[in-house]
């Protein structure tokens, strides 16, 4: 109410001056059908497109895991060594066991051939070849990259690993050897047609190579596989490895380095307390006045007219709504579990891989049959990316964010990527999974994943309560 | 910012500060584009007489300086609904179109928060007045989109926490130079030394060997900047300080 209406008596002066006009904004022009792209074209299924540059990302300076094949890796290992975020470069058929690591070599065409459909379907990490491959162009072609193959895949792998940076390599499954019933792989045989380690006679005599080359290179190399017949690198136990602090623990922030903060304005899922003891500070924005919580700070707004709005412009720009190097942004549907100060180890740009698609299109089309904007908005904004270039047809969009938990190492490249996209969820459509990949493809930044899904991973758990859409 | 003439927030952060807060209802009525709207947060020991409709949140006394500016404030901005907000101080001088310029500052730049980097001081007790000039702005000086109410807030609670008074420096530091507009007109003065709850922050107890403050011995600076009629209440309220 105009302080006039509530206190006519008062003695105010009267607005003397001529107020200015607005500025009307043209109305956008008609948006766009939805342009449908294909699925991937065979080739890509779910994988990273591979590179050299962006597998450094992961591993420069750092402990690098090689998972190979041979009889003695077992699912256990496999994820003690995952819990420890350290990079890993798997072998072959190993990727079973590790659908999750960053890397995958193989060596032989054969082999991908006949595995190809399983892989494409299943593995997201890259994948990285020792033979030309034709028809998949996610997969790298390592001599390409400079990485000496060695014909072998653990040799190719250690190579790999050196490649993109590795402080030190850490080998498991490089037996070279039979198992105790004479078994090859972990895994049994390959399919028909494949030959199981029929070249294993030749083996030490390359991996000796390799490990000639990794010294060269000043790189450790140790083989902490469980059985082995090498005797080129030096033997290490697994549990002396992962109980290295800074693998025990992944590299740990300060309490005072990370806030924890997410928004709760309008119709929204209620406030979620978190399972664990959260040592760092939690900050939730809320325009509900009665909104209490023993555990989160509230920081009281007014009632928000457009609150999904106010809602992605806080969590876009989360390098303004904290005051810490690191934050981590949590939607009110999720029950946070873990301490935020040992996600670190993850990355500092990390996201969900979502869940049940890759692409934005596919987004696009189920933010339109779900109602969740203006069908118009949407194809409006997908049509401009793909102009732009990204997740076109003949170049698909490999990975969708799933931006309900978010962490941000507020470096100026995640500051700019912030900007941008609030730029974009502020002037194109609410819906952030819709901009964020865009916005960090124009910038080159790569986002890294949490391990498992929002459905299932060790961070925190989905709660989502249905309610109706606040606002376009 | 969407409507024709945006709508105009007030806020006051006040404590037992009863002359000041008359004599900002006489600098508020006076304005040449009125506020819709007014919030005076109060944790005074006695609430304050308000008599242009503002509105009043009385609250308790939660604790002394930082804690208890910073609490007024937050306590305001849940109930701030205007499109820009104002932060209006009970002790300081504003001139007769302070909220003109800032709604055409804030609408021709398209940032966050307007404020000057130019800042005057007069501390009324000693007569002695001082101009700074920082790289932010303070928080009488400080308007900004209700946009920005969020980064407020932030600074208010991470002042309150580090036990500081600060809120204008963590909030003008935290924005990017894309969403600020500093300038370096004169505008607000800081009125130091009223009578009632001490203030906080640079000024209310002048030191010298810290600063180079000026003495104004005839209330001559003082009249150049806000004018002979405000000189003179204002140097009256300073003879009973």
């Amino acid at each position: 109410m105009p302080l006039a209406a509530a206190n006519p008596a008062r003695r105010l002066a009267p607005i003397v001056r001529p107020r200015p006009r607005l500025v009307v904004r043209p109305q956008p022009e008609a948006a766009p059908p939805v342009i449908v792209t294909p699925r991937a074209p065979r080739g890509h299924g779910r994988l990273t497109p591979a590179s050299l540059e962006a597998l450094r990302a992961r591993c420069q300076g750092r402990t690098v895991f090689v998972l190979a094949s041979g009889p003695s890796l077992t699912a256990a290992d496999v994820a003690a060594v995952q819990a420890t975020g350290a990079p890993m470069i798997v072998t072959n058929t190993t990727f079973r066991l590790a659908p999750e690591a960053d890397a995958l070599y193989f060596q032989d065409r054969k082999w991908f051939l006949a595995h190809q459909n399983e892989l494409l379907g299943t593995f997201r990490g890259m994948a990285f070849s020792g033979q030309p491959v034709v028809g998949a162009p996610a997969v790298c072609n390592a001599r390409h990259a400079g990485v000496v193959s060695h014909r072998n895949s653990g040799g190719g792998a250690i190579a790999l690993a050196i490649a993109a940076g590795a402080a030190r390599v850490v080998c498991l499954g490089l037996d070279c050897q039979p198992g105790p019933e004479g078994a090859r792989h972990w895994h049994g045989a390959h399919p028909p047609g494949l030959g199981n380690a029929v070249s294993l006679p030749l083996w030490r005599e390359r991996l000796a190579a390799v490990a000639a080359d990794a010294q060269a290179k000043g790189v450790p190399v140790l083989n902490a596989s469980r059985a082995t017949a090498l005797d080129c690198f030096p033997r290490v136990a697994l549990e002396a490895i992962l109980a290295e602090p800074a693998l025990a623990a992944g590299p740990r922030l300060r309490p005072e380095d990370i806030t924890v903060f997410t928004a709760v304005l309008g119709n929204t899922d209620p406030l979620h307390e978190p399972d664990a003891d959260i040592p760092c500070r939690m900050i939730c924005y809320t325009d509900q006045p009665h909104l209490t919580s023993p555990r989160w700070e509230l920081l009281r707004l007014p009632p928000q007219a457009a609150p999904t709005r106010a809602a992605r412009r806080i969590k876009a720009l989360s390098h303004l709504h904290t005051d810490t190097l690191w934050s981590l942004w949590i939607d009110a549907s999720f029950v946070l579990s873990a301490d935020p100060t040992t996600l670190a180890r993850h990355g500092a740009l990390v996201a969900f891989r979502h869940h049940e698609r890759s692409r934005i299109s596919d987004e696009a089309a189920a933010i339109i049959r779900l109602g969740k904007a203006r069908a118009a908005d949407i194809r409006a904004q997908l049509a401009a990316y793909q102009a732009a270039g990204f997740d076109t047809p003949d170049k698909p969009q490999t990975e969708l964010s799933e931006n309900g938990l978010i962490l941000r190492h507020h470096t100026d490249a995640v500051i700019a990527l912030n900007e941008a996209w609030c730029q974009e969820t502020q002037t194109r459509s609410l819906r952030d999974q819709m901009s964020l990949d865009y916005c960090a493809w124009r910038l080159g930044l790569p986002i890294a994943r949490w391990p498992g899904t929002k459905h299932a991973n060790p961070i925190a758990t989905y709660r989502h309560a249905r309610r109706p859409v606040n606002d376009f | 910012m969407t409507s024709e003439r945006p709508t105009i927030t007030l806020i006051t952060p006040t404590a037992d500060q009863p002359s000041g807060l008359a004599l900002a209802e006489r600098y508020v009525a006076r304005q040449t584009l009125q506020p819709d709207e007014w919030l005076v947060a109060d944790d005074g020991s006695v609430p304050a007489k308000l008599t242009l409709g503002q509105r009043h949140l009385v609250r308790p006394r939660a604790g002394e300086g930082a804690a208890s500016l910073a609490g007024n404030l937050l306590a305001a901005i849940p109930h701030a609904t205007g499109e820009i907000i104002v932060i209006w101080e009970h002790d300081d001088w504003y001139p007769a179109d302070y909220l003109e310029t800032c709604v055409a500052n804030l609408r021709r730049s398209g940032a966050w928060a307007t404020g000057t980097r130019r800042q005057r001081y007069y501390h009324l007790p000693s007569r002695r007045w001082i101009v700074m000039r920082n790289v932010g702005s303070a928080l009488c000086n400080t308007a900004l989109r209700a946009e920005a109410l969020p980064l407020l807030a932030l600074a208010a609670t991470s002042a309150a926490r580090a036990g500081h008074y600060n809120i204008d420096r963590r909030f003008w530091d935290r924005l990017p130079d894309a969403r600020l507009h500093l300038h370096d007109e004169p505008g607000v003065v800081g009125i130091k030394g009223l009578p009632g709850r001490p203030g906080l922050g640079l000024g209310h107890r002048p030191d010298e060997r810290k600063r180079p403050w000026k003495a104004d011995p005839q209330g001559e600076v003082l009249r150049q900047w806000v004018g002979d009629e405000d000189a003179s209440a204002y140097l009256a309220l300073g003879e009973g300080a």
